[in-house]
């Protein structure tokens, strides 16, 4: 006991603070954690399918992308044929549906799916960014900007469902109606306009069509916004999954084609009718639960600011009590008497984060390294991606971890009883349940005592020059482990494909490291008795390679 | 790393949100009115008196008042008395019951726009007896009552609706 409280009085200050956590991480709010883990299972049996770097699931962003290019391009088609006015409007479009079968047809119902799978994707995304806990915090505007999305969207199919000017459009344009009149823009109550068939002009087609044109535009401003504060966001999938998309909606569109239900006529009650439920669920909703438009716009708003707001009521757990990271998360600080000024942090950083302004203190760069704590995530990349240690953590710079593998490879000062490790893992805190794997001062894996552990907020944090310290301290190997697929929370993933694209190496690799000292696991949550499977297989072929 | 292939069962598990957009694109029908409902609307707007009217002797109080202005401040649409009008007051009897008795207020914010109505009641289909009376909201008892009393045979599904053109001055079925 002696021996162990004079091996962490030595350490520094901050490698010492970090032997002595020892709680297993909760980084989840207790109330997402069941539904994370049902993502979690989901997303696994996803991966099983499709593997790692074609699940879907880690792509919803860029198939939404993919489905609005879809719907703007089939859209501009049929505006080219669509003509305005009562009869003109559904006439012009049962000319396309029925006279250009083969063409018309098709894109309209390319259109018309594109847009239904849209509102799923985007309600898909919604739920696991929620789960994933990928909503809070720096990631507030992307949640507040995505929930804006949802009703522009909503409300683009509904300007779209009237331009047919068929019994669905009529029934869409009353219930809308009634819903705007009870908002006090117009004193004229907005259900005259659709009173009688004369009184449903030409302009309100004008109006609607052009309305219908110019949400997209807003669409792609709130989209942009949506994706600011990420650096390198990934708004195009995969080919296969682009094809694989394209097919299934090319085969819905010539296997059940959109078609207009029967002209619209003010002067008749709509009877049945098919609902796409996607945009006009809605109303049959406020229709059954018989409320009105001011009802229904008050309940709608009442759920609509409590999605909004969810950012802000739902609480961080008590992360620092709980934390393992061996690298406490706090603010990064920027040490401007070692900053060069140089890009290396801010091209590292996933959240724009980092960016570089004029030279403040005189020196003789042009620029130096500025935190904005608001887009900061507090990941670490930066960290070790400044090689001159100016960025710190936690009191952490690049020299701090240097000291803590130093130390993990140094026997303790009159000797413990423990044995130098053999290699060394970096495992992202949040790839799967720490507890009980580690020993109680998180230094070692629990069964497997060879190998000395250094727990990362995420594997991004861990740099080249970092890998070949390890090596020059000792370690005959070094296991990098981390989330699986596209999955990582702070997006190190994403940069990666973005860096190197089909061949799928890693940014750890560099030349001088042999490939077979360095093992880059990117881990399922659920197998971790197959992690410890391969660590141990690691950990047996250094050794082996070593003696030979 | 794995090869980067889609397989059979990933492009079936790509399929079912198309199954998905296949069935809830048209599916359930939702049915808005049965088959042997039928609906009276009435939807109107009518400009309603001003809530005070100059007499002749106000009026022309008021027009030596605009004479003795220089002449740029002399407003050619001025108009003697209040700007704001009063409100309308409708009442609907279906079948002889009352059913609504509303005091409707003109639009803007001095009150001075014309009255807005959009009511609409829904019932069974079939011979019904409709009354319907509209007046300015005033305690005068010369005011014209503008009155609609018709016994109408609702047909299944359609609309009828009842409207008002200062042309014509009365509450009349829209054909």
């Amino acid at each position: 006991m002696e021996a162990e409280s004079d091996h962490v009085k030595e350490m520094p200050v901050e490698v010492a603070k970090a032997v002595k956590a020892k709680k297993a991480p909760k980084y989840i709010p207790w109330i997402l954690r069941p539904g994370n883990y049902c993502l979690v299972f989901v997303q696994e049996k996803f991966n099983w399918v499709f593997t790692p770097q074609l699940n879907p699931l880690y792509f919803l962003g860029s198939i939404t992308f993919l489905l609005f290019w879809v719907a703007l391009a089939s859209g501009i088609y049929l505006f080219l044929f669509y003509e305005m006015g009562p009869d003109r409007a559904y006439n012009s479009v049962q000319y396309l549906t029925e006279g250009q079968k083969y063409y018309g047809g098709i894109i309209r119902s390319l259109h018309r799916y594109s847009s239904d799978g849209l509102m799923v994707v985007i309600l898909i995304h919604m739920i696991q960014v929620f789960f994933s806990d990928r909503f809070r915090k720096y990631r507030w505007v992307a949640w507040v900007t995505g929930a804006a999305i949802i009703p522009v969207i909503w409300f683009e199919g509904v300007t779209g469902y009237f331009l047919p000017w068929d019994e669905v459009a009529q029934m869409t344009s009353i219930a809308m109606s009634q819903i705007i009149s009870t908002l006090p823009i117009s004193a004229e109550p907005m259900e005259r306009l659709f009173a009688h068939n004369d009184a449903v002009t030409p302009l309100l087609f004008f109006i609607m069509n052009y309305l219908h044109l110019a949400v997209p535009c807003l669409l792609l401003i709130l989209a942009w916004v949506h994706c600011m504060r990420i650096s390198m966001p990934l708004i195009t999938p995969p080919a296969q999954i682009t094809y694989s998309i394209l097919a299934a909606l090319l085969t819905l569109s010539l296997v059940k084609p959109a078609v207009s239900a029967g002209p619209a006529d003010l002067g008749s009650l709509v009877g049945e009718v098919s609902i796409d439920w996607f945009y006009l669920g809605v109303f049959v909703i406020f229709d059954y639960l018989d409320l009105a438009g001011g009802h229904a716009l008050f309940w709608g708003g009442v759920v609509y600011t409590g999605f909004i707001a969810l950012p802000w009521v739902i609480k961080d757990p008590k992360r620092h009590e709980d934390a393992i990271s061996t690298v406490p998360q706090v603010d990064v600080k920027v040490d401007l008497a070692k900053c060069k000024g140089c890009p290396l942090c801010q091209q590292a950083c996933p959240f724009e984060a980092m960016i570089l302004v004029n030279r403040k203190d005189g020196k003789n760069y042009d620029t130096q390294a500025e935190v904005i704590p608001a887009h900061c995530a507090q990941c670490g990349f930066c960290v070790n991606a400044c090689e001159f240690g100016a960025v710190s953590m936690g009191g952490w710079n690049k020299g701090t971890f240097h000291d803590y593998v130093t130390k993990i490879f140094t026997p303790a000062p009159g000797g413990n009883g423990e044995s130098i490790p053999t290699s060394i893992a970096f495992i992202c805190e949040r790839s799967f349940n720490l507890e009980g794997f580690l020993t109680d001062d998180c230094m070692r894996v629990a069964t497997s005592p060879d190998v000395g552990v250094m727990v990362v907020p995420c594997i991004g944090s861990v740099s080249p020059s970092l890998v070949e310290h390890c090596y020059e301290v000792g370690s005959k190997g070094v296991m990098v482990i981390g989330c699986r697929g596209l999955d990582c929370h702070y997006r190190e993933e994403r940069r990666r494909v973005h860096l190197s694209k089909e061949d799928g190496s890693h940014k750890f690799m560099v030349e001088s490291i042999e490939d077979n000292r360095l093992r880059i696991m990117l881990v399922s949550p659920l197998q971790i008795e197959k992690i410890r499977q391969d660590i141990d297989e690691f950990n047996e072929e250094v050794k082996q390679g070593v003696a030979s | 790393m794995k090869e980067r292939r889609l397989s059979p069962g990933g492009v079936i598990m790509l399929f079912m949100p198309v199954v998905f957009i296949y069935l809830f694109s048209t599916w359930p029908s939702y049915e808005f009115y049965a088959p042997n409902e039928s609906q009276l609307l009435i939807s109107l707007k009518k400009r309603t008196e001003k809530t005070h009217i100059c007499d002749e002797k106000e009026r022309e109080a008021f027009m030596e008042e605009i004479a003795s202005k220089p002449k740029h401040m002399q407003v050619v649409h001025r108009e003697c008395g209040s700007r704001d009008r009063v409100p309308l007051e409708l009442k609907i009897w279906l079948d002889g019951v009352e059913s609504l008795s509303k005091v409707i207020k003109p639009a803007g914010i001095r009150s001075d726009g014309v009255v807005f109505v959009y009511e609409k009641f829904t019932f069974k289909s079939g011979p019904h007896d409709i009354r319907i009376t509209m007046r300015d909201f005033k305690d005068n008892p010369k005011i014209k009552v503008h009155e609609f009393k018709e016994h109408l045979d609702f047909q299944p599904r359609k609309v009828t609706l009842v409207s008002y053109t200062p042309e014509t001055d009365a509450l009349l079925i829209h054909k």
